[in-house]
């Protein structure tokens, strides 16, 4: 992981050519994993267009927001350790400003707190930088 | 029974036997629980964490905060935006910033908060000295002592992703 000293990247293992760097997020966003719809593509071997995806559409003071949802084809890891197979979303429809490409600093996705799920526990040293993810039930 | 079959028996336990929990004598697990929200039709039963118990750190009483790694209250919208936070008590951070209600969804034998007056957030500053654990199965948050590494054996090689 990286640490700009006001946000946390990690890269996110997809299969493809490099890692993903994703910022680490407990809140943000309610979605596992948003990214763009370039790389949503790769990982989901869609154009958007099926009607099989998922769709969500938010109220927000900014405007409406359509993200648009499919599963990956397969496992996502950080390090060795698999998160399985996520939903990933992106925006369609939206203010330029919440468009991942837009934003004024580069990141490639938002994983969020919902990618964990039960099974695990995460440490973060901002001083490392480094993080780990345990097992459940290893720390006691 | 053959030594070597004793033997090879043995090693096999060793090795299916579970590891033991890394010891971890820590004063400041905060309980946390998630917020849940229903946006058009969609329901997120994930959509931010809540810690209820007061921070020592802050030395405050007890409020609710919303824990914002990826913004750090930079962007109470879910994105870098120009538009104003809205002054409306009770909303979440982030992108379902304009949902409610917000409902906090306990871990079992844990009190529910009430009402939702006030939702403040912390992130990364929080953690600059003292690295976090987030164990989702205990619902719980760790904060540990700066400056001391209390348990080498969390960052083991296999596990661990650096800069």
């Amino acid at each position: 992981m990286t640490y700009d000293s006001s946000r946390v990247r990690i890269p996110l293992l997809t299969g493809g050519a490099r890692p993903l760097q994703v910022l680490f997020d407990t809140g943000l966003s309610p979605f596992p994993l948003w990214t763009t719809r370039q790389h949503w593509m790769r990982l989901t071997g869609r154009d958007g267009t099926e009607p099989d995806n998922r769709r969500h559409r938010l109220r927000h003071p900014a405007g409406a927001l359509t993200f648009v949802g499919a599963r990956f084809r397969q496992e996502i890891r950080v390090g060795g350790v698999s998160l399985g197979r996520l939903d990933v979303v992106f925006l369609e429809e939206g203010p330029a400003e919440a468009r991942l490409e837009h934003w004024p600093f580069a990141v490639d996705g938002v994983l969020g707190p919902s990618a964990f799920g039960d099974g695990l526990i995460v440490a973060m040293d901002l001083r490392g930088p480094r993080m780990a993810i345990l097992p459940a039930g290893s720390v006691r | 029974m053959p030594r070597t079959l004793l033997l090879l028996l043995l090693t096999a336990c060793a090795k299916s036997a579970p590891p033991s929990p890394i010891p971890l004598d820590l004063a400041r697990w905060h309980r946390f629980s998630w917020a849940s929200v229903t946006a058009d039709g969609t329901r997120f039963d994930r959509a931010a964490i809540l810690v209820v118990d007061s921070l020592s750190s802050r030395g405050s009483s007890e409020v609710l905060l919303q824990l914002d790694l990826a913004g750090s209250g930079t962007m109470p919208f879910g994105f870098p935006s120009a538009t104003p936070p809205d002054p409306a008590r009770g909303r979440l951070h982030g992108l379902l910033h304009g949902y409610r209600p917000v409902t906090v969804v306990t871990p079992p034998n844990e009190p529910n908060p009430g009402p939702l007056d006030q939702i403040g957030s912390f992130g990364l500053p929080e953690f600059e000295l003292s690295p976090l654990l987030l164990d989702f199965a205990r619902h719980r948050i760790g904060i540990l002592p700066p400056l001391r590494n209390l348990a080498p054996a969390i960052w083991s090689p296999e596990r661990t992703t650096r800069g």
